[in-house]
């Protein structure tokens, strides 16, 4: 099944990628770890050991990376906050 | 005594008194200080139904048993009194560096009364205590008079102080300290300028004794190294909270036009990479290694030459998004005018909130806003609103009552437009995205806050919860895990610690007990016990002025109106009656929200129990 997913990056990785926002697309379905390898290699840059960084599919914060995706989902990829 | 400085100081307006106090071992023990001490000593001084603007009210100035030492972020002051917004108890905290200061000058806390004659200042020089003439200060902006009274005292001493809203006791006015760091909720600076007192000037040269000075250090080490490995230091230290701002609005949390929750055009221009551009120097509190504080600047445009403290996530949210502003120069203006008045950014905003609201809905006209039109997102309007407010000029005077007592004196159905909790206006966490932290907002003893407790942890970032993951949007079994945390919070403000260093309950035990030796800090079940038992003696405070659990109420909109926006939280509202009435069964409380004697008398609160009526 083919999948298209939003990706965004926020703070340092806009810096790194030199990227805000972009598509990916797959022709099979995909998990957040799948996207997560499919970004870095593409876009050269480590998001699954850093532990400083957050991943929201939809507004959701992902804690394990076997979530599946969706076709249109939106993946925003942010450094760990706290507001207050 | 280790640890502490073993002295409350008493100062007394009206007649120009000092008393010093001994820190008694037996209140240590029960309450081990700063939240505990201020709740013990409002609850045992304040008679019930005082007026919080009379000499009677009392302002209590209080730091932590680890100020002053090697310990991070533990430094903070805390202010209690009974509040004139929402006729509370109420406790607010500040960062900077007075905490550290009121402990070198040899105090746990300072506990203010009566009212002066005339605008005083007090100057606290160790054991020197002086009332000074406030006369030439008063009317002055924060910033002003901190120079200036730098200028006539020590240019090193630290400072709290009140700004023209203070003193016009707009009842959300806040306390500022250093002009850096605000205890901003609850309106501290209205107690302050009901005191006709406008700063506290320290100056200390003493410092804490260790108990176990090895053992202390080497968890001073082990809390530098958690602080590093958190997830959340790079973030705080490259962009303090702003860094929230943009992902808390994804998430839903970040409530828009004035808690409507619809979409906000434009929200990415509070992405992280586009607030970054107007940091020029980065600071932080006394003992804290996060620096999580910046400094602004605005450059271009018609804001251009703005220098001022960065806009915390709240306040992006309170005079932003919340306003449907997303002129970004425009908020950090807006937020350096309530720093220089001296008001609480947040009901602040929810106060400029409900007037757009009203304007739109017809309940008021331009007839009652001095001829100005008011529009969501108008970049120039919204600060001319915080400026009024702060001045009490026209619509502002009717909003400096907050948005309780403004919908009161408007009528006309403007009730359903106000958004608080006790009095107390909402912060930028929509109660319908996350139900415990919403629970304990409702049942906070201050009103709406966002720092009182609540499962934040569990339901917003994935921690499970006694091994099992938490869904946010959940109404079922939120009352035990609303209650642990509300008493963990109230426990680790026993210290003051910074909320942001992430202090856990074990490792807090053991610095207690290595800095002051005393017994019953060793064991931490007997740390969070003390936390349980505060947040009934504030909760029992509140009981005694009239309060019970008709005023643990949500407004309209989030029981009633599903968010409408396509943030995870789509379709939700807040299920009130069934979050309390587990909530009440798990804090041991009766259905109308009030402890029950035996509650309080398992909690060692017996003399307590004899001061309510049941």
């Amino acid at each position: 099944m083919k999948v298209k997913i939003f990706v965004e990056f926020a703070g340092k990785l806009v810096r790194m990628a030199k990227v805000s926002g972009f598509w990916i697309f797959s022709e099979e379905e995909l998990t957040v770890k799948d996207l997560i390898e499919k970004i870095e290699k593409e876009k050269g840059v480590k998001i699954a050991e850093d532990p400083s960084t957050v991943i929201l599919v939809n507004g959701c914060s992902i804690e394990k990376l076997d979530v599946k995706l969706r076709d249109l989902d939106k993946v925003v990829i942010t450094p760990f906050s706290i507001g207050g | 005594m280790f640890g502490y400085m073993g002295k409350i100081l008493r100062v007394n307006l009206t007649h120009r008194k000092v008393a010093f106090e001994t820190l008694k071992e037996e209140v240590v023990k029960k309450f081990i200080g700063g939240r505990g001490l201020g709740a013990w000593i409002l609850w045992n001084e304040l008679f019930p139904r005082l007026d919080p603007f009379g000499p009677e009210n009392k302002l209590v100035v209080s730091v932590g048993p680890l100020a002053g030492t090697k310990a991070q972020g533990a430094h903070r002051i805390m202010v209690q009194f009974k509040s004139p917004l929402t006729g509370t108890y109420f406790r607010s905290l500040s960062g900077g560096f007075l905490g550290a200061e009121l402990k070198f000058a040899g105090y746990d806390a300072i506990v203010i009364e009566g009212r002066a004659e005339n605008p005083t200042y007090i100057y606290i020089c160790d054991d020197n205590v002086e009332f000074k003439d406030a006369s030439v200060v008063w009317g002055m902006t924060t910033d002003a008079v901190t120079d200036f009274i730098r200028d006539e005292t020590d240019k090193n001493a630290r400072i709290i102080t009140i700004g023209p809203a203070g003193e016009r006791l707009v009842r959300f006015a806040a306390i500022v300290t250093d002009t850096m760091r605000t205890a901003a909720r609850g309106g501290g600076g209205a107690v302050m300028g009901s005191k006709n007192l406008k700063a506290i000037v320290v100056r200390g040269t003493g410092k804490p004794k260790i108990y176990d000075e090895e053992k202390f250090d080497e968890l001073v080490k082990e809390q530098i190294e958690k602080i590093r490995k958190g997830r959340a230091f790079e973030s705080l230290h490259n962009l303090g909270t702003s860094m929230a701002t943009y992902p808390e609005y994804l998430s839903g949390c970040f409530p828009t036009y004035n808690y409507r929750q619809e979409e906000l055009p434009n929200i990415e221009v509070f992405k992280p990479e586009n607030l970054a551009k107007y940091i020029v120097k980065h600071y932080g509190c006394y003992g804290c290694m996060l620096r999580c504080g910046k400094l602004f600047k605005v450059s271009e445009g018609p804001y251009a030459g703005v220098v001022c403290e960065m806009p915390e996530y709240e306040t992006y949210w309170a005079l932003g998004g919340n306003l449907g502003n997303t002129n970004v120069e425009s908020i950090i203006y807006a937020n350096m005018l309530a720093d220089t008045y001296g008001l609480d950014t947040i009901s602040t905003g929810v106060a400029v909130g409900f007037a757009l609201e009203l304007y739109e809905k017809g309940i008021i006209s331009k007839c009652e806003t001095d001829g100005v039109k008011l529009r969501w997102g108008d970049p120039d309007v919204i600060p001319e609103l915080v400026k009024k407010t702060a001045l009490r000029i026209g619509i502002g005077n009717i909003l400096a009552e907050g948005v309780k007592r403004a919908a009161e004196i408007i009528g006309r159905g403007a009730e359903k437009y106000a958004i608080h909790v006790k009095g107390l206006e909402l912060p930028g966490h929509d109660p319908r995205r996350a139900k415990s932290r919403g629970l304990s907002m409702a049942t906070s003893p201050i009103g709406a806050s966002h720092t009182i407790g609540g499962g934040v942890a569990y339901e917003e970032r994935g921690v499970p919860y006694k091994g099992v993951r938490v869904d946010p949007f959940a109404a079922e079994g939120k009352g035990e895990m609303t209650i642990i945390t509300q008493s963990e919070h109230a426990a680790i403000e026993t210290g003051i610690m910074c909320l942001f260093v992430g202090m856990d309950m074990e490792l807090y035990s053991k610095m207690l007990y290595a800095a002051t030796g005393v017994d019953e800090f060793k064991n931490s079940n007997n740390i969070l016990l003390v936390g349980e038992r505060i947040f009934n003696l504030e909760r029992a405070f509140n009981v005694r002025e009239g309060f019970d659990g008709r005023h643990d109420r949500m407004p309209e909109r989030i029981v009633k109106e599903p968010v409408p926006r396509s943030a995870p939280s789509k379709g939700q509202i807040f299920e009130e009656e069934t979050l309390l009435k587990d909530y009440y069964n798990a804090c041991g409380w009766d259905e109308r929200g009030i402890p029950t004697g035996k509650k309080l008398a398992e909690l060692g609160l017996e003399d307590v129990v004899k001061g309510l009526v049941f």
